[in-house]
């Protein structure tokens, strides 16, 4: 069985910073990674980024994906694509499968950076063809070149809701309604006054109450909602779609963490179970870190720099700590600090806050 | 601290507790079953679901063929469909000393009026379509053994209990009991609660040890892991369970509603203890061994693998009846066998408690007997 210094399972944001740095600091690095392309949810980002100062400002994600994945080449990480990891077993071993093999392969530190899976909601006909995940829409465009319907209803208003929203009309498509169950609008300003300029309704304290169809997505009902979001009478509209898009938020994939026994726990900010960390990092099982939304779902901005952290502390704890490693680390943590200041950061630095406030033993 | 009242308490939510829970509750008892975690949290959430006959101990037999009657009738006893399948349960023979022993056992469970017979090794590849027959002597097949849903079943009884007056509290540790005059006073729970009963009983599975002990209680129980996996579903293969008993062998069944096959061994040596980690050993090592015995199963995928405990006793027979703290019963030490015998033992331990005799005795289950011979198909 091959074992390996540090492996870093996902390379997403955040697993392609922590493997890039943790190479880059001398560490023998394997990148596990369950597609084909490196890149994680970057690759369908066509929009650019943007932020106060932040790196990547004014890039686009898939652009982003492209220089992660060349600085890991750079600096020597091996890239095992198109293979999951399917177990993570007693003795710091993984159990990987790619295609038909299945294999083993052992570990000294670890940096799970699996990401996160889309939410859904329950509805009459959620599970109609034509229903789907915003970010599974968005792959769809964006990475293979399909076009998912022809009029859409997208269901969230959070970012991830807005800007699917307008890169389907940017496809061609047309988006029917945004409804949104809060009593504002989720994402960024941005991205939903784009879409309000082009006319498209964005729907607050509403919701989708079923999805219309025997075979596949004909139609949707909409409706009001309280603020305790029942459903008001009387406020029941029918959308002609084809296409129901589901952006309510996103929950750790924590398996992985769950199996390696590191203490979980439950923060609604951070988008349900997630493993205690320290602010290195670190689980409570020593030697095994998290980054990006598997440690609590935040956006790439901010993977990128827990990935930063927890592949220098990943080093730090396989050789020393350095002056080098060091810098990383108070430069990654500073410039996180200063991204969870802003008015969208308030949630993830709550659950954060929380998450720190358990007792990890 | 709430205090409350029942006829009898049950400590485990598993198909032990769940099974006698119920059949208590039918003869009028008010039950209060008490599960630490959820209901199939334990061993039998993660067995196989086989169901046999085929046992060497003749009361382990004669228990088993009431169980079997008792699976046969339970979706109508219940109104739930259990998954009950007879598709019988094929013991390869690979060596004479091992058809030899199966023989003997046939002698003594043809008394019993099982159907069971051992069949040449052309037979075993008629049943089993595709089987690797490469040293294959014969088998020791009985055709009304089968299969059903660990968790139809449990949750079946456990809904009976409330449907017919009863308690079931899940996310419920008992902390206590309290003897006095080496006779049962009351359960204490980690709820706060305090249930004040005549009768207790321990169907608390590989815990069962630590209950014993609150009333003061030693019973010779072993829990030591044993791993399973389950593939994806593929079509029909075959009907029986396969049970390979060489030392690098394996048992495995196709599951008939769903297609899945789902299967275990018996590491070598042993690994005692409560653990129940999933191993790389396991997840390398089974699949070879299903290979072997089916080749074409080389093609099926798999799904998950899991570990749970199985409760060794000294013989390898269960510990059921009453201990010397009057009113506290065991149910226990299922030696692998908890499921298939959870219905019979429901029943007759029910009997036991509501009438003081069941309908067929259990003093070779008892927990004060002499630790004989060991059952020899385990």
């Amino acid at each position: 069985m091959r074992r390996a210094q540090l492996v870093v399972v996902g390379g997403g944001p955040a697993g392609l910073s922590a493997a890039a740095v943790a190479a880059g600091l001398g560490a023998e690095v394997m990148l596990v990674d369950d597609n084909e392309t490196l890149g994680g949810q970057l690759i369908k980002q066509t929009h650019k980024f943007f932020g106060d100062k932040g790196h990547y400002c004014g890039v686009r994600g898939v652009d982003i994906a492209t220089i992660l994945s060349e600085r890991a080449g750079e600096h020597s990480v091996t890239v095992l694509s198109a293979t999951s990891v399917v177990g993570l077993y007693p003795g710091k071993v993984l159990g990987l499968a790619n295609g038909d093999s299945f294999r083993k392969l052992g570990f000294e530190s670890l940096v799970i950076a699996t990401g996160a899976a889309e939410n859904s909601i329950p509805f009459p006909g959620n599970d109609l063809p034509g229903v789907y995940g915003a970010g599974a829409v968005q792959t769809l465009m964006n990475v293979y070149g399909v076009r998912p319907g022809r009029r859409v209803l997208m269901v969230g208003s959070g970012n991830i809701g807005v800007i699917v929203s307008y890169q389907l009309l940017q496809a061609g498509i047309d988006v029917a309604a945004v409804v949104e169950a809060l009593p504002a609008v989720g994402g960024y300003h941005v991205h939903a006054a784009k879409l309000v300029r082009l006319g498209v309704p964005i729907l607050t304290s509403h919701t989708v109450k079923a999805a219309l169809g025997a075979e596949s997505v004909t139609g949707a009902v909409i409706c009001r909602v309280d603020g305790r979001f029942r459903p008001v009478a009387g406020t029941d509209r029918r959308l002609k779609v084809d296409t129901i898009c589901v952006a309510v938020g996103l929950t750790p994939l924590a398996e992985l963490l769950w199996q390696a026994g590191c203490r979980m726990f439950h923060v609604p900010e951070l988008g349900g179970h997630v493993a205690w960390h320290d602010e290195y990092m670190e689980t409570s099982q020593p030697g095994i870190f998290v980054a990006g939304d598997v440690s609590g779902i935040e956006e790439a901005s901010t993977a990128m720099l827990e990935g930063r952290v927890a592949g220098a502390r990943a080093w730090e704890r396989l050789n020393r700590r350095t002056r080098e490693s060091r810098d990383i680390i108070d430069s990654a943590r500073l410039e996180l600090g200063s991204i969870r200041k802003g008015p969208f950061g308030e949630k993830a630095t709550c659950g954060k806050q929380r998450l720190a406030e358990c007792v990890p033993a | 601290m709430a205090s409350r009242t029942a006829d009898t308490v049950i400590v485990g939510g598993g198909i032990i507790g769940a099974a006698t829970g119920y059949y208590l509750a039918k003869s009028g008892h008010k039950v209060v079953l008490l599960e630490r975690s959820f209901p199939c949290s334990g061993a039998t959430g993660r067995c196989i679901g086989g169901i046999r006959a085929q046992f060497t101990h003749d009361l382990s037999i004669r228990v088993m063929i009431e169980s079997i009657r008792l699976f046969s009738e339970l979706n109508d006893e219940l109104g739930e469909t259990v998954h009950w399948h007879q598709g019988g349960y094929l013991f390869l023979a690979f060596d004479e000393p091992r058809k030899q022993a199966f023989l003997e056992a046939i002698k003594v469970q043809r008394n019993y009026g099982l159907d069971v017979e051992f069949i040449s090794s052309a037979e075993c590849g008629q049943i089993v379509p595709g089987l690797n027959r490469e040293g294959l002597l014969g088998g020791a097949y009985c055709p009304t053994d089968g299969q059903a849903d660990p968790f139809h079943v449990t949750y079946g009884y456990l809904a009976g209990i409330k449907r017919l007056g009863g308690e079931v509290r899940v996310d419920t540790e008992v902390t206590g009991i309290n003897t006095r005059d080496s006779k049962v006073v009351s359960v204490l729970t980690s709820k706060g609660d305090e249930f004040f009963c005549p009768n207790v009983l321990n169907a608390a599975g590989a815990w069962s040890d630590e209950i014993c002990r609150m009333a003061g209680i030693e019973v010779p129980i072993a829990p030591d892991r044993h791993e399973s996996l389950v593939t994806e579903a593929v079509e029909r293969l075959f009907d029986p369970m396969l049970v390979d008993y060489r030392s690098d062998g394996c048992y495995f069944v196709q599951h008939i509603g769903t297609g899945h096959f789902v299967g275990c061994y018996t590491p070598v040596p042993l690994v005692p203890g409560r653990n129940m980690d999933a191993t790389d050993e396991f997840i390398t090592e089974m699949p070879r061994r299903m290979v072997r015995l089916v080749p074409k199963l080389g093609q099926v995928k798999v799904l998950r693998q899991w570990a749970g405990s199985y409760c060794m006793t000294p013989d390898g027979s269960p510990i059921c009846g009453r201990t010397p703290v009057e009113g506290l019963y065991i149910s226990s030490g299922m030696s692998g066998h908890g499921f298939m015998f959870g219905p019979a033992l429901g029943k007759l331990m029910a009997e036991l408690i509501a009438c003081g005799k069941p309908s067929i005795p259990l003093d070779q289950f008892a927990p004060d007997r002499e630790f004989g011979k060991a059952e020899a198909m385990k």
